[in-house]
């Protein structure tokens, strides 16, 4: 019998407890009640202590964690910040490196200019004097040599404006200006190629055309590069248009010809400085992938926007749209 | 009554082209018509210009020089009170739009980029200004 039991069975009776069998089964039951009770105790209190050991582990476990991650943090930031401070300095390196290999271009193209002037100026005074005193294949020699100093002077001019775009400095000077005259001297110098080529250089140009806000070298140079390379990358017999509309915000010209196209593969690559499409290479071997760059640059910072469509074998045509003038609206 | 000759003061570091240049403008216009001054470093555009002040009709000025540059020059002319008033006209091998601007922000009635123009182009423009 539970100790307990016992006890309280011996107060109440006196020591003469009833020897009954029911009781005696009674007392029994009770007494297993006892026994399970202190078990569970027993357990429980022992489950308590289990528990708390554990968790004192586990604390210690988290914190000891907790400090490395903290240790592994700083050594990360650490990490970052020296490595931040070489990528800094790499960049910085570049940039200067950059500078100095724009600022040089500039340079040399400038030192460059000097005797291709004097080349130039030489072979006009031959050009000049030629039907006189040169023989007839002389002449045409002579011809050839200004056209490719011409190209020449075109070159070293492209680079110059390549690196002024780099360098930030190719800042448009925008002012109101009739656009009509720009486009026919534009179409003018364009078509004597036209028609050394037999090319049909059609002009859908109305009468009159609203003032734009332009850059007027600027924009003879962009629209210049295009409709240049219009006729440029058209076979002999084919057909340029060029054509100008206006809108109640732009004018829009739009440059369209039935020349070689531009392979889809190509096409996003266009405007990239220094690319040349492969078919264009192999049509012209002369281009220095320069013009559409600059084109790019200068009709952005006319506030305008350039889009192409192009198939292969029959054409390509470019759309240039300036905003108009608010007051010309 | 003899017309005196135009005066030209031909300011050009490069000796081919100065040489190229004074040829095309004598030729062109006449030596009795026109007579060219040269110098060929920024000072000595400056002792020319305060030598010959207002026997000048017309300065065509390269702006890449020893000594003093064109923009330099370009200053001294508007400060000047007989020289601001004679056309220049800029011949340069540079000629980005920053370049231009700065150039006729100091007086420069025009800028041709030499190697982007003829002879004939430049004769023509000067004699624009020299009547």
């Amino acid at each position: 019998m539970h100790h307990l039991l016992s006890r309280q069975v011996k107060k109440i009776f006196n020591g003469e407890s009833p020897s009954s069998p029911e009781f005696k089964d009674f007392l029994e039951v009770v007494s297993n009640v006892y026994n399970n009770y202190d078990k569970d105790h027993n357990f429980l209190e022992h489950s308590f202590d289990v528990s708390s050991k554990e968790f004192q582990e586990l604390n210690n476990k988290v914190l000891q964690l907790v400090e490395e991650i903290k240790i592994e943090k700083q050594s990360v930031e650490k990490k970052v910040v020296e490595r931040t401070a070489e990528l800094k300095a790499a960049n910085e390196h570049l940039v200067a490196l950059d500078k100095a290999k724009t600022e040089f271009i500039s340079v040399a193209a400038h030192q460059l200019r000097t005797p291709l002037t004097a080349i130039k100026w030489i072979v006009q005074l031959l050009h000049k004097d030629s039907e006189i005193n040169l023989k007839p294949e002389q002449a045409k020699q002579v011809v050839k040599l200004d056209e490719i100093i011409n190209k020449m002077v075109k070159l070293v001019g492209d680079i110059l404006n390549v690196s002024q775009i780099e360098e930030g400095r190719f800042g448009a000077k925008l002012k109101e200006q009739d656009i009509l005259p720009l486009l026919q001297n534009i179409l003018s110098t364009v078509e004597i190629n036209a028609q050394a080529k037999n090319i049909k250089l059609i002009k859908n140009i109305p009468p009159s055309l609203p003032a734009l806000l332009v850059d007027e070298g600027q924009f003879k140079l962009a629209l210049g590069n295009i409709v240049d390379n219009a006729v440029k990358y058209t076979q002999a017999d084919g057909q340029v248009s060029v054509a100008a509309t206006t809108t109640a915000d732009n004018l829009t010209i739009t440059v369209m010809d039935t020349g070689i196209g531009i392979l889809p593969a190509d096409q996003k690559r266009l405007f990239d400085k220094f690319f040349r499409a492969s078919n264009a290479l192999k049509h012209d071997t002369e281009g220095t992938g320069l013009g559409l760059f600059i084109a790019l640059n200068i009709i952005t910072a006319h506030n305008g926007q350039i889009t192409f469509r192009s198939e292969l074998n029959k054409g390509t045509t470019f759309i240039i749209t300036f905003p108009l003038i608010k007051d010309n609206k | 009554m003899t017309i005196q000759p135009k005066k030209i003061l031909l300011v050009e570091d490069d000796q081919f082209l100065h040489e190229l240049l004074y040829d095309a403008i004598t030729q062109t216009i006449g030596k009795d018509n026109v007579t060219v001054e040269l110098a060929v470093t920024g000072n000595q555009a400056i002792e020319k210009l305060n030598d010959l002040k207002d026997k000048l009709n017309l300065i065509l000025l390269d702006i890449v020089l020893p000594d003093k540059n064109g923009f330099e020059i370009l200053e001294y002319i508007k400060q000047d009170q007989t020289l601001h008033s004679i056309p220049v006209i800029v011949l340069s091998n540079l000629g980005q739009p920053e370049e231009i601007a700065k150039a006729k922000a100091l007086g420069a009635r025009d800028f041709m980029i030499k190697a982007e123009s003829n002879t004939s182009e430049i004769v023509t423009k000067a004699r624009a200004y020299l009547n």
